[in-house]
């Protein structure tokens, strides 16, 4: 750790083994508003950075903010941890919630589905109701006991029987 | 005017944030010559121009290129 306090400034390094570049960058990100962050690296996985503060700090408040760094980045990578683990349970319960949802989605297609073969069938209701049945073009009314003619066609089915 | 040189650990700072970092303040300074952005072994690093900008300027410039690559 270096302090710099006539730069205003604090270096120190970080294992990168220890805090992926993720949590790293995540820490910072925290800090961007009460410092300037600049990060380097000049050994193998040690990360170094550079706290300069926007305002003036002395020794102390340099010294305070590399703490509140150091422990900002254990929350970040703490949290990492956490939703990593959590990370199937979390999927679980999206899916479970996105198929419960297509579910209901379905169920309401196959309703309206349902409802439009009920309406097609009364319209077909309607237009039998429509049609007149005093109408008999082939004449099945005749057959049907009123002693009339049988039409042609049951003549010849009678006739062929006989025989 | 006095030209500074950046230097971005290509490790640690992609191309792509610097980029956008140039163009953001491109836009908002209004100028298209006083960058340039060149890749020296493992940094990038960028010259500026300083004289026309203000007190800070190569620190905020960082910091943003790091929120950028936060993001």
């Amino acid at each position: 750790m270096n302090i710099n306090s006539k730069d205003n400034k604090i270096i120190f390094e970080i294992n990168a083994k220890i805090y992926p570049k993720e949590v790293i960058y995540k820490t910072c990100y925290a800090f961007i508003d009460r410092a300037f962050v600049y990060l380097d690296i000049f050994k193998k996985n040690l990360i170094t950075v550079t706290l300069q503060g926007k305002k003036n700090l002395n020794k102390k408040q340099l010294k305070d903010i590399k703490g509140e760094f150091s422990n900002e980045l254990m929350n970040v990578l703490l949290r990492e941890n956490i939703s990593k683990k959590n990370q199937k349970t979390l999927e679980y319960i999206v899916g479970g919630a996105i198929t419960a949802a297509l579910s209901n989605d379905e169920k309401r297609a196959e309703v309206s589905d349902l409802d439009k073969e009920i309406e097609d069938l009364k319209k077909e209701l309607d237009e039998i109701k429509e049609e007149d049945f005093k109408n008999d073009p082939l004449g099945i009314k005749k057959i049907a006991g009123t002693g009339n003619k049988a039409p042609a066609i049951k003549k010849r089915i009678i006739k062929s029987t006989k025989k | 005017m006095n030209s500074k040189i950046l230097k971005f650990n290509s490790e640690l700072y992609s191309s792509q944030s610097i980029k956008q970092a140039i163009g953001e303040y491109q836009r908002n300074f209004k100028k298209k010559d006083l960058f340039n952005l060149k890749k020296n072994g493992s940094y990038f690093e960028l010259a500026l121009k300083t004289d026309k900008y203000p007190e800070n300027f190569s620190e905020e410039f960082s910091n943003y290129v790091l929120y950028l690559n936060c993001k």
